[in-house]
């Protein structure tokens, strides 16, 4: 007999990792639960992940740095350079318990996890995220917070509640919907950034609530097409948000900025070769090919000693390939056509385009996949994944690598290599 | 490698060959590793690495990682009138560990790796 679920059974949950980068770094390290702790993105720049602790001290996410210093020092904040290793090895774990305790799971990202709840009986939603939660925390020792709602909307909304109120868990059932949403800035609605926020306050809607009960659906829909609309169904419990579907990448990208201003050709070749080997092996990873390579440099955004500067190429290789040998020569020759002398680049950015699954590709008549190709790519891959990221690599990448970027604060202590676990040793009294 | 001459009679078979990671972790998900920085029993040596299962539960005699003043810190659980205590192996004062006390319990020690050599 088919069984089809009824509407009203419908729930989603979302598991949310508290200051999860921050989170991660306590892990290994219990002297600093109780402690401010804020971890810096790519190059050290800005706040990613700031502790709570650290956050009633005013540090801001997303905030530069250097503009905190004196709080940081006077504070005694605990600093740490992200260690993405770390955070990736225990996100998967997280998202793998998850998997073991409920059939539908939805990753959203490196810390969210949708999670749905429809098969839980009715009343038992927060005893049952509340099982989550103590699993998660006691096993890998993250501490997380769910909540849950009639839609992935709603239940954004009560984990931000649950947070605010300090709990674990929250279920934002329709009785009290109206307090809550009345109490919500529309702005902190998942889905209304800021731009959206500005243009429904122009009109008056200021809450979660007064956009839920807007009756004039040709103006949501003026103000932010049907993506508001559907955003407003969504809030008054008819699920049609779905997630972009996990899917193959239509475009792969691996940029960074540089530890320093790069003025030289030579240096920036390196840092473009070896951008490119990332992302071709991101490629081959998911077994696709690609044809489009485009390569980007630019000055630093906030420098005042020279001006703003980007520019870009891209370049078609004859047929689509995986070879990083071939996208090397492709990128070094856009890397020539832009550099301008005496410019003080600050970041690079590789993108691969037109990708194709390895299976279907179209061969061109006059062009022939150098034999050897496929082989000696999988033997990199091999290599590189035992021993370590660009263990092998293409001579351009160069051997000093100087431009890398700064990661002073770089945590050690991860389950990722023998010779960093954390240590145990005798107590002192 | 080639093989000349007669098929060996065991191909058929199949090879096994044990896998200590199926031995010793079989929840990889809650399973971490701690080395062992010095000499803390007589047993449990200067390298010897901890495999903590922080999926399991204190029992009696269990050895497990709990954190002292923000310490990692080795302990085990004696049973005292009822309760579990996290006694010290050297010398210090016991713990009473409560249920579902993440904030003193850091994970259960499933093995240790010692070198005999």
């Amino acid at each position: 007999m088919l069984s089809i679920k009824p509407s009203s059974l419908c729930r989603w949950a979302i598991l949310d990792c508290n200051a999860f980068y921050s989170s991660c770094e306590r892990v290994f390290r219990p002297h600093l639960r109780t402690k401010p702790v804020v971890v810096l993105s790519n190059n050290d720049g800005c706040m990613i992940s700031v502790s709570p602790e650290a956050k009633l001290l005013g540090l801001k996410l997303g905030a530069p740095v250097h503009e905190v210093r004196e709080l940081i020092r006077k504070h005694r904040v605990h600093v740490f350079s992200s260690n993405y290793q770390l955070y990736g090895d225990l996100s998967r774990r997280v998202m793998r318990i998850l998997d073991e305790l409920h059939p539908d799971v939805l990753q959203y990202s490196i810390d969210e996890a949708f999670i749905d709840f429809s098969h839980v009986p009715p009343g038992e939603e927060e005893s049952w995220a509340h099982e989550v939660c103590l699993r998660v925390t006691r096993e890998t020792g993250i501490p997380v917070t769910i909540g849950i709602g009639r839609t992935k909307t709603i239940a954004k909304i009560a984990s931000k509640r649950a947070k605010k109120i300090k709990q674990k868990t929250m279920y934002l059932a329709d009785a009290d919907m109206e307090a809550v949403l009345r109490d919500t800035p529309v702005g902190d609605v998942w889905g209304i950034g800021t731009a959206s926020a500005l243009k429904l306050q122009a009109h008056k809607i200021l809450t979660a609530w007064e956009f839920r009960e807007h009756p004039n659906t040709a103006l949501i829909r003026s103000l932010l097409t049907v993506t508001g609309e559907r955003l407003r169904d969504e809030l008054r419990g008819i699920s049609c948000v779905e997630p972009a579907e996990m899917s193959e990448k239509k475009m792969i990208s691996s940029t960074r900025s540089f530890g320093r201003r790069v003025y030289d050709r030579i240096e920036l070749e390196e840092a473009v070769s070896t951008y490119v080997g990332f992302a071709c092996e991101k490629l081959r990873a998911q077994n696709s090919v690609a044809r489009g390579i485009s390569v980007y440099l630019r000055t630093g955004v906030f420098d005042d000693k020279t001006t703003y500067h980007r520019n870009d190429g891209q370049i078609f290789l004859i047929s689509a390939t995986s070879d990083t040998g071939q996208f090397t020569r492709a990128a070094i020759d856009i890397v020539r056509s832009l550099y301008r002398k005496d410019t003080a680049y600050k970041k690079a950015g590789v993108f691969i385009f037109d990708i194709s699954p390895r299976s279907g590709q179209q061969v061109d008549l006059f062009h022939v996949e150098d034999e050897r190709s496929a082989p000696l790519m999988s033997a990199m891959d091999v290599i590189n994944k035992k021993w370590g990221r660009g263990t092998v690599r293409m001579a351009s990448c160069g051997t000093k690598q100087d431009w890398r970027m700064l990661c002073e604060k770089r945590s050690d202590k991860t389950q990722l290599q023998w010779s960093d676990l954390v240590e145990v040793k005798r107590e002192k009294f | 490698m080639r093989v000349a001459g007669f098929p060996s009679p065991a191909d058929e078979y199949g090879l096994v060959s044990l896998s200590l990671y199926e031995l010793l972790i079989p929840r990889p998900t809650s399973t971490f590793f701690v080395r062992v920085a010095e000499d803390l029993a007589p047993n449990i040596k200067h390298d010897d690495i901890l495999i903590i299962d922080r999926s399991l539960k204190v029992r009696e005699g269990s050895l497990a990682l709990v954190v002292i003043n923000g310490q990692l810190a080795l302990r085990r659980a004696l049973n005292r009138q009822g309760s579990l205590w996290m006694c010290p192996l050297q010398g210090g004062a016991p713990v009473l560990l409560t249920e579902d006390d993440d904030q003193l319990l850091w994970g259960v020690v499933a093995h240790v790796i010692h070198k005999t050599l």
